[in-house]
């Protein structure tokens, strides 16, 4: 009777493990959203009020929950302590944010890229690089649904079969 | 101290804890800081220069420029391009280094060598010698239309906005069409300084549309703009003189006769102001010299 518990046990824990591995993926997927969404509202900001960055950061929306609003957090924090220059605090307070986060290396180049143009430029030229950032993380967002489409039934599926083969091999 | 904290925020470090350490007599004397690349960082102050044995770097002034626009090119775009900006609290940063051109006009200032940050200042009070004489009071109350003339740095804006207070608290409806956001110096919807409840401020707009916009939606009795003098400002100014309001502004020069030969000399023939009020720098800021009939 024990014996049977325990094998019960290692299947669903590897079971589980499969579904958090596949919550990974749909949480890679909800993180580049949110950043998405926060971008949007940093270019209607700067495109359309033409308020300055310290100000935008300020009145960011107080969704304490988000990623994205959590990283305007850390970098007006960092921008009002004197902690060096926009990239360098913009890059820094993002690696920050999303450690541990399961964003890709190429999510997370995309994620710093703002570092590198936001404030520095005319309204026009802040305006193209809204656009190509958009546009960059619309392929990125569209890869990360296609890997969660394609690998997340498959990693349920692969947890459960591996505690079931275990508990097989065990018995 | 408040405006001199303003501005000591948005300092390099390198640069704000050497004038941290400078005596509070110092500090609430200043008007202005000039920090050129590659020598001492000079302050003007009431009583004289003062010099303060830092060397600037070039870096140094990218990064306080970066600074005082809040990391924002985009938003100072348009006062960049005329080489300066004016910054929280109605403080203007004249700026020289290279400058782009775009179509024939300035566009941008690169590889800045200099910055001269001006202190806005408030004198309560500066303009009590001239408010009782610009103020009608012959039949309509109504502020006479008046032009305020003096070289940079004797105190124009300072006496325009005191006027513009103390037509407000006389429960005059004043408007002020402020250009470069240095008569109200507006932040997050509130003026820097003490304007009276009379006061509508349009602020970063331009003379000529800003003159129009105040007359058409906030129907003032005086209308205040600081320097004037393009000839487009002369048909703004006509136009607000037409619809009834009153008119206080100033411009650049020593005398009645700089203002006669600039483009706005024309009103001047045709009597569109009834006084020209000159300032000098010998009492400080704001000292008026003589106050003509035009």
């Amino acid at each position: 009777m024990l014996k049977a518990a325990g094998l019960l046990g290692i299947v669903l824990s590897l079971g589980m493990l499969g579904i958090l591995k596949s919550q990974e993926l749909k949480q890679r997927i909800a993180l580049l959203q949110d950043f998405w969404q926060m971008m949007l509202q940093l270019k209607s900001e700067i495109n359309y009020l033409q308020e300055p960055l310290q100000s935008v950061l300020r009145q960011r929306p107080g969704n304490a929950e988000s990623k994205a609003m959590q990283l305007l957090l850390a970098v007006q924090q960092a921008l009002d302590a004197k902690q060096g220059d926009l990239q360098t605090v913009w890059k820094q307070s993002a690696e920050t944010v999303y450690k541990g986060t399961p964003l890709t290396a190429q999510d997370l180049q995309l994620v710093c890229y703002p570092g590198t143009f936001l404030g520095q430029t005319d309204c026009e030229n802040q305006a193209r690089q809204f656009q190509y950032l958009e546009t960059r993380l619309q392929v990125q967002l569209q890869e990360a649904e296609e890997v969660y489409r394609t690998k997340g039934p498959l990693q349920r599926r692969i947890g459960f079969f591996a505690g079931a083969l275990l508990a097989v091999v065990l018995l | 101290m408040e405006h001199f904290r303003q501005i000591l925020n948005r300092l390099p470090p390198s640069i704000g804890q050497e004038l941290e350490g400078l005596p509070g007599s110092v500090l609430c004397s200043l008007e202005e800081i000039r920090l050129r690349c590659g020598q001492q960082v000079r302050l003007e102050t009431g009583k004289g220069t003062q010099r303060i044995p830092h060397i600037v770097t070039a870096e140094e002034l990218q990064e306080t420029l970066n600074r005082l626009m809040r990391f924002s090119y985009y938003a100072y775009e348009n006062d960049l391009a005329k080489g300066f900006v004016t910054i929280e609290g109605g403080h203007r940063v004249g700026v020289c280094g290279k400058v782009v051109q775009k179509n024939g006009e300035a566009a941008l200032i690169k590889e800045i060598s200099s910055l001269n940050i001006r202190f806005a200042k408030e004198i309560k009070g500066c303009s009590d010698a001239v408010f009782h004489r610009l103020y009608q009071k012959d039949g309509q109350v109504q502020p006479a239309n008046t032009l305020i003339i003096s070289p940079p740095g004797c105190g124009k804006t300072t006496l325009l906005r005191d006027l513009a207070r103390n037509f407000s608290w006389h429960h005059i409806k004043v408007g002020i069409c402020d250009e470069r956001s240095e008569l109200a110096g507006m932040y997050q919807s509130r003026p820097s300084f003490d304007l009276g409840p009379s006061c509508d401020v349009l602020d970063r707009c331009e003379k000529t549309a800003g003159i129009q916009m105040l007359i058409r939606s906030m129907s003032p009795q005086v209308i205040f703009t600081d320097e004037i003098g393009r000839e487009q400002d002369a048909a703004a100014i006509e136009d607000c003189l037409n619809a009834g309001i009153s008119l206080i502004t100033s411009m650049h020069g020593n005398c009645r006769e700089d203002a006669a030969a600039s483009k706005i000399g024309s009103l001047l023939e045709e009597k569109a102001f009834r006084y020209v009020v000159i300032l000098s720098h010998t009492g400080g800021p704001g000292t008026v010299k003589e106050v003509l009939d035009a």
